[in-house]
């Protein structure tokens, strides 16, 4: 780990997109987190007699068709993108790394059969799975983090294994061979910390995609479930009632492209820093 | 008609010059040469050109094609990209598409350029022009081989018939005798069709064997121009004469080691693949790397292994070094018999091999201190001290200081890097080193130094060599003897005047006629 700080250190990942994608997620990830212990108004709390208020006021954003504070949900829902995401992120590559480095170290028909099951699993879109799970599990917010984590996992496959065989191909992992020094040695000290920025850049970009997903499948009522909130559900709610007030559409909607544009930017930023062979490993086919 | 004209053309990026107080005219059907070290700016020159800037250029001074300045417009300038000039950058071939077959990428440079009939036909008759077997067509960049790819992309920049060929080093990744025939195809398109070409090159002897006149660049300036005999015939400036001589391998030392009793020995070795890139069930004829090599290496000799690309010769060191197993065969090194992989870790430090790219073969996660002392490990009842002292020894060898080894790879220029790498060959005290092209990342100038140190270094240490090489002006400076390797066998070997002088072999007779000539006038000592 030490090693991939040091490469982080090197320059070559400092310049703009990195950094502004970076704090724009800090900032975004600090929004979702203070409203753990904070928000303006309880999301719980409903007020019939202000429903559909403007922004301005007592309440900063106005208030949705339930009188719920459109601030404290923006926040809320945050909240939930990240944790959803990550988690779903997690899960995809606690499936995808292993089964990636296992297609690199047993080539031939061992290789081709993860390769395949990876392809296979692409064709289903994550809408799909979380409908295939939430008709044999309900919907619900697990179901959802399995079903995206599962649709983010062959990004993983693949960047692992076409990453470990750009890696293992340089010459100086060959030199190291030479110098004497041991398999998992070799892994440790050359392998991996070349191949964590090129990870690191795949979970910015997985993360972004986990976004969307959650916000896609609480639009369409499959994730989380009211009274909880998240972005998707948000903007469901404010849709039917767009034509009179529009605020809460569109600050949920700018929410959402925020997260999505903070995390892609950052993916980017690190991908521009990787070497020139390693910088189109795990793109889609 | 077309002519290329810069008047006191200049470039900055990022408020830094790179380019300054450029002035030449191109005219139809004249052929430039541009020529100066790695970093001179010549391919960004190529670039300004055709107006494939990077970011945050900017340009003074001014720049025609045809009597007009580069249209603004996207569109427009890619137009005149595909039609008018075609246009070989010195990435090209790692710039391919790889979802794209070689055939499609020059069936696209065809269309491009209007050519729409028999797109199949002509394809194949280009990659026949360029030395390439016409069902490369049907594969993915990834399948070839680097001098391939580049000879695709130098199909697909000629197809278009354009006025003017921009060519960044074009024989890069090619073997001599691959080199031979783009030379070849370069100059029958510039005669037949009037092409005008700008040639790009480090190496004086392409540009004086293609082109009729010659600019040489230093820092982004011109400190010569003219024409080419003129100036190689008379250089005057300073830089052009280091370009000369660099060019002019004379590095042969009288300081030689005696040559003992037999160092290694390699006993009819064989090497056989299986392909694992075929689909799953097509049938699977192993390719044969190696078909039997034996030849034993003298402690204190300089041996050199010449043969074009694919002729087995990385194998073979890869196999020696201890990198790769042989199917059969056996080799031999101080009474211990091994196979390949199984080299014993006491005779491994007696082996060291010099990978042939400098950028791949340091780990830019560690400092190059860190990468030079790893096979240190190899030597493990050594003092703390000795070690230390080892590293030193190593470091200064090369002609570097120790607080170097601090320093990332990045932080190194090419030539310093593969010194580094030599380093740590050193590292163990090996008796042998292999160099598997150890030139051929490096400009002309890097090559000469690196060429006189590689000769310094085996007086010093008493190093047996055994270097792998296309480079046939090199082997006669560095090799006591030749062996030269076709289709995994060894064709021929010799003393490198023998083997020039009166080959037998047909590949060596290819491999000698191939040799680009000298430049200017070869001084008599």
């Amino acid at each position: 780990m030490t090693d991939t700080l040091a490469l982080l250190r090197t320059g070559r990942f400092g310049p703009s997109r990195f950094r502004i994608g970076a704090i724009a997620t800090l900032v975004l990830l600090l929004v979702g987190f203070v409203s753990i212990v904070w928000t303006p108004y309880p999301v719980t709390s409903l007020d019939v007699g202000s429903v559909l208020q403007a922004p301005g006021g007592a309440h900063w954003l106005g208030t949705d068709q339930l009188g719920r504070d459109v601030l404290s949900l923006i926040m809320k829902g945050i909240l939930t993108s990240f944790v959803v995401s990550a988690v779903a992120v997690f899960i995809g590559a606690v499936i995808g790394v292993p089964l990636g480095w296992m297609a690199k170290i047993w080539p031939g028909i061992p290789d081709r059969a993860i390769g395949a099951l990876g392809e296979a699993l692409l064709t289903f879109p994550p809408l799909l799975l979380a409908v295939i799970l939430a008709a044999v599990a309900g919907p619900g917010v697990l179901n959802i983090m399995l079903a995206i984590g599962l649709s983010v996992a062959p990004a993983f496959l693949r960047t692992t294994r076409d990453g470990l065989v750009a890696i293992e191909r340089l010459d100086y992992v060959a030199a190291a061979r030479l110098a004497g020094t041991g398999r998992v040695e070799t892994v440790r000290r050359h392998v991996l910390p070349n191949l964590s920025p090129l990870l690191l850049a795949q979970i910015f970009a997985q993360l972004a995609t986990g976004v969307m997903a959650e916000a896609a499948l609480g639009f369409v009522g499959l994730g989380v479930q009211p009274p909880a909130s998240s972005l998707g559900l948000l903007l469901r709610d404010a849709q039917s009632y767009a034509s009179v007030a529009p605020v809460p559409l569109l600050l949920g909607g700018l929410a959402l492209i925020a997260i999505v544009l903070a995390l892609t930017a950052a993916a980017l930023g690190l991908r521009d820093g990787l070497p020139g062979y390693l910088r189109r490993v795990g793109d889609e086919p | 008609m077309s002519t290329v004209m810069l008047d006191k053309f200049g470039l900055s990026i990022g408020g830094e010059p790179v380019l300054s107080e450029i002035s030449f005219l191109l005219n139809q059907g004249q052929r430039l040469g541009v020529v100066g070290r790695t970093g001179a700016g010549k391919s960004i020159l190529a670039r300004a050109i055709v107006g494939l800037l990077p970011h945050g250029a900017t340009t003074t001074g001014s720049l025609r094609f045809d009597d007009e300045p580069l249209p603004d417009d996207g569109a427009a300038l890619a137009k005149l990209r595909g039609k008018r000039i075609g246009l070989l950058l010195q990435e090209a071939a790692e710039a391919m598409d790889p979802l794209a077959t070689a055939g499609a990428h020059i069936a696209e440079a065809l269309t491009a350029a209007g050519e729409t009939a028999d797109l199949e036909a002509k394809t194949g008759q280009w990659l026949a022009d360029v030395g390439l077997d016409r069902s490369i067509a049907g594969r993915y960049p990834q399948d070839l081989t680097a001098g391939e790819r580049s000879r695709v992309m130098l199909a697909a920049a000629l197809c278009g018939k354009p006025d003017l060929l921009i060519a960044d080093e074009p024989l890069a990744h090619l073997d001599v005798l691959a080199q031979r025939q783009v030379i070849g195809l370069i100059e029958r398109l510039c005669e037949a069709r009037q092409m005008s070409l700008l040639l790009i090159a480090h190496d004086l002897k392409l540009v004086a064997l293609l082109c009729t006149r010659v600019i040489v660049l230093e820092a982004g300036r011109v400190v010569e121009a003219g024409d080419k005999a003129e100036v190689f015939g008379r250089p005057k400036h300073a830089h052009t004469r280091l370009l000369m001589t660099a060019g002019r391998h004379r590095a042969r030392t009288l300081m030689r080691t005696p040559i003992g009793a037999v160092l290694l020995e390699v006993r009819d070795v064989k090497r056989v693949y299986k392909r694992r890139d075929l689909p799953v069930f097509s049938p699977r004829s192993p390719v044969v790397a190696l078909d039997g090599v034996s030849l034993s290496i003298r402690q204190g000799e300089s041996m050199a292994l010449i043969g074009p690309s694919g002729s087995g010769k990385t194998t073979l060191a890869r196999i020696i070094a201890g990198l790769e197993h042989a199917t059969l065969g056996e080799l031999e090194i101080d009474h211990a018999v091994y196979h390949g992989t199984d080299l014993p870790r006491i005779q491994r430090r007696e082996i060291s091999l010099v990978f042939p790219d400098p950028t791949q073969s340091f780990n830019p996660a560690l400092t190059v201190g860190e990468s030079i002392a790893e096979p240190l490990q190899l030597e493990s009842q050594r003092l703390m001290d000795e070690l230390s002292e080892r590293m030193v020894e190593a470091v200064t060898g090369v002609g570097l200081t120790t607080d170097v080894l601090g320093w990332r790879p990045d932080a190194f220029s090419l030539p310093e890097l593969q010194r580094l790498a030599i380093a740590r060959a050193l590292i163990t005290r090996p008796r042998l080193i292999i160099l598997d092209e150890p030139l051929s990342a490096l400009d002309v100038v890097g090559r000469g130094e690196l060429l006189v140190m590689l000769n310094r270094l085996r007086a010093d240490f008493g190093l047996t060599f055994l270097v792998i090489s296309q480079d046939l002006a090199m082997v006669q400076v560095v090799a006591d003897r030749v062996l030269v390797m076709d289709k995994g066998k060894i064709v021929e070997s010799g003393t490198p005047a023998m083997l020039f002088d009166s080959p037998q072999h047909e590949l060596t007779r290819q491999l000698a006629a191939a040799a680009l000539p000298e430049v200017g006038i070869v001084p008599v000592f």
